[in-house]
């Protein structure tokens, strides 16, 4: 792999594992294996940057789809049929987060991605984008694959929702 | 550059970014260093299609191939196979020495007793 890319792909892995983790929805074992996914892709010349669009939207895009692909094969895990083979290859594992782990995370952050899990998954992608990973309108509407105007119109929603979700009070009612 | 009502969100965000940085997983750099290209599934079907077709295919070339085509002669019975003689001789010569079999194997009431 060119060094120049290898660059780029380190000083990007924070904010790839911050956007992995957003697509994961905030599960930490999950997002590590999608970015280590989307590393294997780059690797193996399966995803190649064709230059078209800026290499950190093209990569956040490799990463989204990389997670929906793994949401895919964990629904399938999931079904019946998924959940008979795991129970007779004996590899159950349970997916959520452990009590220590709970409450190693800030419960600030906690709150931001209860909230964020609440919206339409295309209101929080661009919440996300934008606000977390500092991308413009434009850039997010490269790595959804979507319209401008159609980002648009999610961001404003996601943005008036979200602070309602926000508010102390409805926090407390959602909390009780 | 993000209008000053958004303040809010950029807050939170922020915060839950430096969160999520120092929970972050190493970067690693040999992620990067896995095999250059899975080896070519097709050329994989290629060569076992070879294989199996071979393996079909050899057995029956081995067996049909072209035999020695045997000569006339060889196929002929042999017309005048003992020296020659006198006609039906072993037949009559069987014929002196026949015995007409006996008939004690018989069943009883099968033999016929003539008073």
């Amino acid at each position: 792999m060119e060094r120049a890319i290898a660059d780029q792909l380190e000083a990007l892995h924070p904010d790839a594992f911050g956007w992995a983790l957003h697509c994961c929805g905030g599960e930490h074992g999950r997002a590590e294996d999608v970015l280590q996914n989307a590393y294997l892709k780059l690797a193996q010349q399966r995803a190649q940057h064709d230059g078209r669009s800026s290499f950190k939207t093209w990569w956040f895009g490799v990463i989204r789809f990389t997670a929906h692909e793994e949401f895919r094969r964990l629904r399938h895990r999931e079904s019946l049929l998924g959940r008979l083979l795991l129970q007779l290859s004996g590899a159950a594992e349970d997916p959520r987060p452990s009590p220590a782990r709970k409450m190693e995370l800030d419960e600030c952050t906690t709150e931001l991605r209860r909230c964020l899990a609440q919206l339409p998954a295309r209101q929080a992608e661009v919440l996300h984008l934008v606000f977390y990973q500092d991308l413009t309108l434009n850039e997010a509407a490269v790595v959804m694959r979507v319209s401008i105007g159609s980002v648009r119109q999610h961001y404003e929603r996601g943005k008036a929702r979200l602070r309602t979700l926000l508010q102390p009070e409805h926090l407390h009612e959602t909390a009780v | 550059m993000k209008p000053p009502s958004d303040d809010d969100l950029i807050e939170v965000f922020s915060h839950a970014r430096r969160c999520d940085r120092e929970e972050a997983p190493a970067w690693r750099p040999e992620l990067l260093e896995g095999p250059r290209r899975r080896p070519q599934f097709a050329l994989c079907w290629a060569l076992a299609g070879l294989v199996a077709a071979s393996v079909i295919v050899l057995p029956v070339f081995f067996t049909d191939a072209p035999r020695k085509e045997p000569t006339l002669s060889e196929v002929l019975p042999p017309l005048l196979d003992s020296p020659p003689g006198e006609l039906f001789a072993s037949q009559e010569s069987s014929l002196l020495t026949f015995e007409a079999p006996s008939d004690f194997l018989l069943t009883e009431p099968l033999n016929l007793d003539f008073p």
